[in-house]
């Protein structure tokens, strides 16, 4: 890979005897926006902390910037930002206290009016931080990981919590830092989020990388799917032979859904096949896997051996 | 700003926004010196100063500095300050300087009261000196320690109260006769300072336990709640 800025090589970390991260790899290029999807307890956070230099691995290689995120902490931090899942602004400060303290303790720190602004909170500076609405948190937490114009942003799930317009406006942030040429790792439950924001993806579950690579790649993975009303008079015998397979309940129901990965050639066939028949075939959708599918199969499936 | 001292500024603004913990911090040691020096009624200058510097010591640096820790690490402030550019010491050293400071501040102001209601000038200024700042240093590294086994700010009630009165307990056996086994113990170490009577045994006393909390206390210091 090309300027790695991230490189994880076999990671595993233990609670005990629980193993959060069962050997995880990966790599983050300079100036791409990498997604770490799964479901809760997938290791999304706790693969996060160990590049971090929150949490130490129990094995494999971490490397940020070509250093140890454990060992190396004072090198690495002053080029991070991170926004860790749960807030930690202190309760009794304000917005613009909170961000006044953490610009006295990073080394290169940037506006703090304009990082209000960027986050929407500009109004909200002499508000308590306790007295913030959970999204306004939220947008406190990404203010203050923001703030010394990180070259590395570690950002876990920044948009929990947040309304439709304030998730927009974050997505906005995102994608402006990743213009200016900001690494940024996140993790987020919001498929939508990854779709919209992601260059690279992975899926993990159990501890494990199950799926990964860019949104064509990983859908590419899951056969395509075409629908439409089951046809009167038709049976399913008297469908053509397609690439893809027939689901018999759907038919049985009344719609033709059809699972295949030649989605244009069996899409053809259909379609001369209903031509030649002069059917109307109603409600005719062909699509892509989505990414919700991929997700739900991982779910299902688990991890490919 | 130094980041260490605008770490402790922004734990001041919050002691102070605590009303609870404020007068905690703030008034009940100066009660409660208040309370030793009426009692001592012009006589027992030694016993009133002694617990004077005893309990403004282990109410404002001990169960304060340990009940601070316990909530910024409950409020998940101490994992996010790490994930940031302080080291571990500065960020200890941030969270720790208000009461340490108060502790000292505190220290001196009910020394001065006690003088100037009458006590006579100690015979030795140094052994005085050094019960403060040996006292004040002793409750905060065993306040980093007890913070260590301390889930939370109100857990933090209990966990203080063995190490609390163990230290007056300390402090009015040594007062009460030249007992080894009582300068040994931190309270009975500053006790023997303040009253000026020993100054290498407490000193020594005072340096062990400081050192040995210091070292658990670094050792076992947890940033996160999870677990």
């Amino acid at each position: 890979m090309r300027n790695p800025v991230i490189e994880v090589r076999g990671l595993r970390c233990r609670y005990g005897p629980f193993e959060a991260v069962r050997g995880v790899d990966l790599d983050v290029a300079q100036g791409e926006l990498f997604a770490l999807l799964g479901t809760n307890g997938a290791g999304k956070t706790t693969t996060l902390e160990v590049l971090e230099g929150l949490r130490a691995p129990s094995a494999g290689t971490v490397r940020v910037f070509g250093l140890r995120p454990d060992a190396d902490r004072a090198r690495i931090r002053p080029r991070t930002g991170v926004l860790l899942q749960d807030s930690g602004a202190g309760g009794a400060l304000t917005v613009l206290e909170t961000l006044r303290l953490w610009q006295s303790l990073i080394s290169r720190p940037t506006d703090v009016d304009a990082a209000l602004a960027a986050v929407g909170l500009d109004h909200r500076a002499d508000v308590r931080a306790s007295a913030l609405s959970g999204g306004e948190r939220r947008r406190l937490d990404l203010a203050v990981a923001t703030l010394g114009d990180p070259e590395l942003l570690f950002l876990d799930e920044p948009t929990t919590g947040l309304d439709p317009e304030s998730r927009r406006r974050t997505w906005g942030l995102v994608r402006d830092l990743v213009a200016r040429g900001t690494t940024v790792l996140l993790t987020t439950h919001h498929l939508e989020e990854a779709e919209h924001l992601a260059h690279r993806l992975a899926i993990l579950h159990e501890g494990q990388v199950a799926v990964s690579g860019t949104l064509v790649d990983v859908l590419d993975r899951e056969a395509s799917r075409i629908a439409f009303v089951v046809p009167p008079g038709v049976t399913a015998v008297d469908l053509p032979t397609l690439v893809g397979t027939l689901d018999p309940d759907a038919f049985a129901a009344g719609r033709v859904e059809i699972r295949t990965r030649a989605l244009q050639d069996d899409l053809a066939v259909l379609l001369g096949w209903a031509a030649a028949r002069d059917l109307q075939l109603a409600r005719l959708r062909a699509t892509h896997a989505s990414l919700t599918e991929v997700f739900h199969n991982v779910q299902d499936k688990g991890v490919p051996a | 700003m130094n980041p260490v001292i605008a770490l402790a500024r922004s734990e001041v603004l919050q002691l102070l926004r605590n009303k609870t913990t404020a007068a905690m911090a703030l008034l009940l040691p100066l009660v409660l010196g208040a309370m030793f020096l009426i009692s001592s009624d012009g006589q027992d200058w030694e016993i009133a100063l002694a617990m004077q510097l005893v309990s403004a010591q282990g109410l404002t640096v001990y169960i304060s500095s340990t009940s601070a820790f316990a909530a910024r690490r409950q409020d998940l402030s101490l994992k996010r300050l790490r994930s940031g550019e302080l080291s571990d010491l500065a960020i200890i050293a941030g969270v720790l300087t208000p009461f340490v400071v108060l502790g000292v501040a505190q220290c001196v102001v009910l020394s001065a009261a006690v003088l100037i209601t009458g006590a006579p000038v100690p015979g030795n200024p140094l052994g005085l000196v050094v019960a403060i700042l040996g006292g004040v240093a002793v409750n905060a590294a065993v306040g980093l320690l007890t913070a260590t086994f301390t889930a939370t700010a109100e857990a933090a009630q209990i966990t203080t109260a063995p190490f609390f009165f163990a230290a007056l307990g300390g402090a009015i056996w040594a007062i009460a006769g030249d007992n080894p086994w009582a300068t040994a113990l931190p309270g009975g170490a500053v006790a023997r300072l303040a009253i000026g009577e020993d100054l290498v045994r407490p000193v020594v006393a005072l340096v062990v336990w400081t050192a040995v909390a210091c070292v658990l206390g670094l050792r076992h210091t947890r940033w996160d709640p999870r677990g």
